[in-house]
């Protein structure tokens, strides 16, 4: 009985625990960090930390006085970044994206506007506007791999259609991905398109049709014309047209590996996507994407932020820029690992013309792409603002629902989320 | 901190201390690490999350004291959180009956004597030892729409299967196949407890010539209620508190349909910023899972049966 009732006891406040220990150990954890070394955080891979390895001992012959210290986090970044910061132990620098002004605007981060007076040339102005808030840059984009589409030329040539490219609307595409389809009976045997269930894909459909989920005075717009137009546009792919799997048709799967397979015709993805493909036995190539009533491209990035909480403001902030600098980038490109944010870099030969490219891809797709990117809102409430659309629409993403009642229900989430 | 302390100090006069006292130094002494561990990662971390329940606290500024109105929050204005809170009892209410009835149901086959019943024990644990990540995507597996072998089952026999994980009525039936999964635990605790029921008691029984279904309810049965009452226990605080499986399969879609009380309160602090609220939610749920321990508790002197209160 006693036994009984002690693991009652335990058990009811395991899951107290995890959260509260944050608040406890915050008292205790703010002194012991005090060694002069700066503290990095990333997350990723190996090569990423490899990659980043590389580029701070690059830092080190600039500033031979700055030791920087990195801490690769290979699970759960973003928790283990928010108690360190709540417990007084932040990194000084840190690798950053969706979260950056959950971070800004609870006054955890450094202005860096002012270090980086040329930031919009450096790094393109929708990458700057992604990680301000308030007209202040917040972080410094270090990888920016712009979503590009991915299409098995062997499928394009047999089915007598014109690789994609920017010219391409959204009449062209959808009179293109009919002629891709193909069918054994009722079964599809090879998909036009298909995309990730992510922000980044249905927010572009959003964008190029004019769209946007948070208006220039910070309201919800979840629900407005141009973004229900879009959303239908992308449903009818699926229940109209039927050149995009539905969503019960990819459970385990997903975009990428259709595409792997060869039954698929072509996707929008990343820069990652490039060394998965290397063994596939089908020909394929990169195009930038086509654009409805505006051009807008998806972008996958990342920046570096330096703490507020840092004793090493300046020496931070120094490695950060240095990090950010056409040298500093270019491990990113030699090491295949991703679109250097630094535009310069982005062009550069030791991209465009890297080693590693050995299938002779137009790499400088990537940069002209970059160009085309849109800031997607980062707003302090970015895990709500997501969040409230994939709970709204995932049952109309399975054909359970309007697309009008979806984003009607996202918009009355959001409103919510804004107002506290 | 303080039994460390208590129980360092007397040990120089050590030579004249009663046994009494000398066993209380050891009692103490043994104890400690745990006192100590309790106290600093559960003590203080629930007092401060008690705290911060009636702050709105996110974690990076400092809590500004809201009063209940984190509480008032949730019973009022979440839309979320009574959605949740039925999930989390509908998952509970099925999920714990149905795998202490499928563990009593496996342990009396189980507990019998047969040739291979080593091999059927290790079989039916097998599923516990694997990680609940590797279960789940089987399932994920297993539960697909349009050919996974679940399905390809039920369409034998012209059943048209749901798209499980992604509609609204059947994702949780869904994860509660998965805990069921994992029934090889309890399963194996209540096969000891079968074999240690005295046998002279059975052949008593046969003498009187009782058959197999009433030794079964009046002899095995009340033997192994402290152990179904443990099963029992454990199972509903488990149940109330799940996450991986939510976690794993759906992470509380499609449409929330899914969401329970922890995945949810760890999506408030994590996600969300709200650290005060999350510590609410989190005290909101402890509260549930004591009254209904309690009443489970109280409920036990009506049907758990412990031999060694007759003897006495």
């Amino acid at each position: 009985m006693k036994s009984g009732m002690k693991k009652i006891v335990t058990a009811g406040i395991a899951a107290l625990a995890s959260m509260t220990m944050v608040g406890s150990l915050a008292a205790c954890g703010s002194d012991t960090a005090a060694s002069k070394d700066l503290v990095l955080t990333i997350w990723g891979g190996d090569i990423d930390k490899t990659t980043m390895q590389q580029r701070l001992d690059l830092a080190k012959k600039k500033y031979p006085n700055i030791n920087v210290k990195l801490q690769y986090i290979a699970k759960d970044y973003d928790t283990k970044i928010q108690t360190m910061f709540s417990g007084g132990t932040a990194p000084d620098i840190l690798e950053i994206a969706e979260n950056v002004n959950a971070y800004s605007t609870r006054g955890q981060l450094a202005d860096l506007t002012s270090s980086f007076p040329d930031a919009k040339t450096e790094f393109g102005e929708a990458n700057v506007n992604a990680y301000s808030y308030d007209g202040k840059m917040y972080a410094a984009p270090d990888r920016s791999a712009p979503g590009v589409v991915y299409y098995n030329k062997d499928i394009f040539d047999a089915a007598g259609v014109e690789y994609p490219s920017e010219n391409w609307d959204w009449d062209t595409f959808l009179a293109n991905t009919q002629k891709l389809v193909k069918k054994d009976g009722d079964k599809v045997t090879q998909w036009a398109y298909c995309e990730g269930d992510w922000w980044a894909w249905y927010m572009t459909w959003m964008y190029q049709n004019g769209g946007k989920l948070i208006d220039d005075n910070g309201k919800a717009t979840v629900n407005s014309e141009a973004n229900v137009e879009a959303m239908q546009f992308y449903q009818d792919l699926m229940y109209k047209y039927e050149v995009m799997p539905k969503p019960e048709q990819i459970t385990d799967t997903g975009a990428d590996p259709l595409f792997h397979q060869g039954k698929l015709a072509m996707e929008v993805t990343g820069f990652w996507n490039i060394s998965a493909l290397q063994d596939v036995d089908f020909n394929w190539g990169i195009a930038p994407m086509w654009h409805g009533k505006d051009t807008a491209v998806p972008m996958f990035s990342n920046a570096l932020a330096v703490s507020s909480q840092s004793k090493h403001k300046d020496d931070a902030i120094k490695i950060v820029q240095f990090l950010t600098s056409k040298e500093g980038q270019e491990p990113i490109a030699e090491n295949a690992l991703d679109v250097p944010a630094n535009l310069e870099a982005a062009a550069d030969k030791s991209f465009t013309n890297a080693k590693w490219n050995k299938n002779g891809l137009d790499l400088s797709v990537f940069s002209k792409s970059q160009s085309m990117t849109y800031a997607p809102p980062f707003i302090p409430q970015w895990n709500q603002l997501t969040q409230a659309i994939s709970d709204g629409m995932s049952q109309t993403w399975n054909g359970k629902q309007t697309v009008k009642e979806g984003l009607d229900k996202a918009q009355k989430t959001v409103e919510a989320a804004l107002s506290e | 901190m303080s039994a460390v302390t208590k129980a360092a100090k007397p040990r120089k006069e050590r030579r004249g201390l009663t046994r009494k006292t000398r066993e209380a130094i050891a009692f103490y002494a043994c104890v400690s690490p745990w006192i100590f561990g309790f106290v600093v990662f559960t003590a203080i971390p629930m007092v401060a999350s008690l705290y911060l329940s009636f702050t709105d606290w996110d974690s990076f500024q400092s809590p500004n004291f809201v009063g209940f109105a984190n509480y008032v929050k949730a019973f009022t204005k979440d839309p979320l959180f009574w959605k949740v809170l039925g999930h989390t009892f509908y998952y509970a209410c099925v999920s714990v009956p149905l795998s202490l009835l499928i563990a009593l149901y496996l342990s009396n086959l189980l507990s019998n004597n047969f040739r291979g019943k080593r091999a059927f024990r290790t079989i039916i644990y097998l599923p516990s030892l694997v990680p609940l990540v590797s279960a789940g995507l089987i399932f994920k597996w297993l539960l697909k729409p349009e050919d996974g072998p679940i399905n390809a089952f039920l369409s034998i026999f012209g059943i048209k299967g749901p798209a499980w994980l992604l509609d609204t009525h059947w994702v949780i039936p869904a994860i509660i196949l998965l805990s069921l999964w994992q029934v090889g635990g309890g399963t194996i605790l209540l096969i000891s407890a079968i074999n240690g029921v005295p046998k002279e008691l059975y052949e008593a029984a046969e003498i009187d010539g009782a058959g197999h279904y009433r030794m079964f309810w009046n002899i095995t049965f009340p033997m192994i209620t402290p152990i179904l009452f443990f099963n029992l226990v454990t199972g509903i605080i488990g149940a109330f508190q799940v996450f991986d499986q939510v976690y794993i399969l759906t992470e509380g879609g499609p449409d929330n349909a899914s969401q329970m009380m922890v995945p949810y309160i760890y999506t408030t602090a994590f996600k969300n910023f709200q650290m005060g609220y999350a510590s609410a939610l989190a005290w909101i749920l402890f509260v549930i899972i004591m009254i209904i321990s309690a009443l489970v508790l109280r409920s036990s002197s009506a049907w758990v049966f412990y031999e060694s209160e007759v003897k006495k």
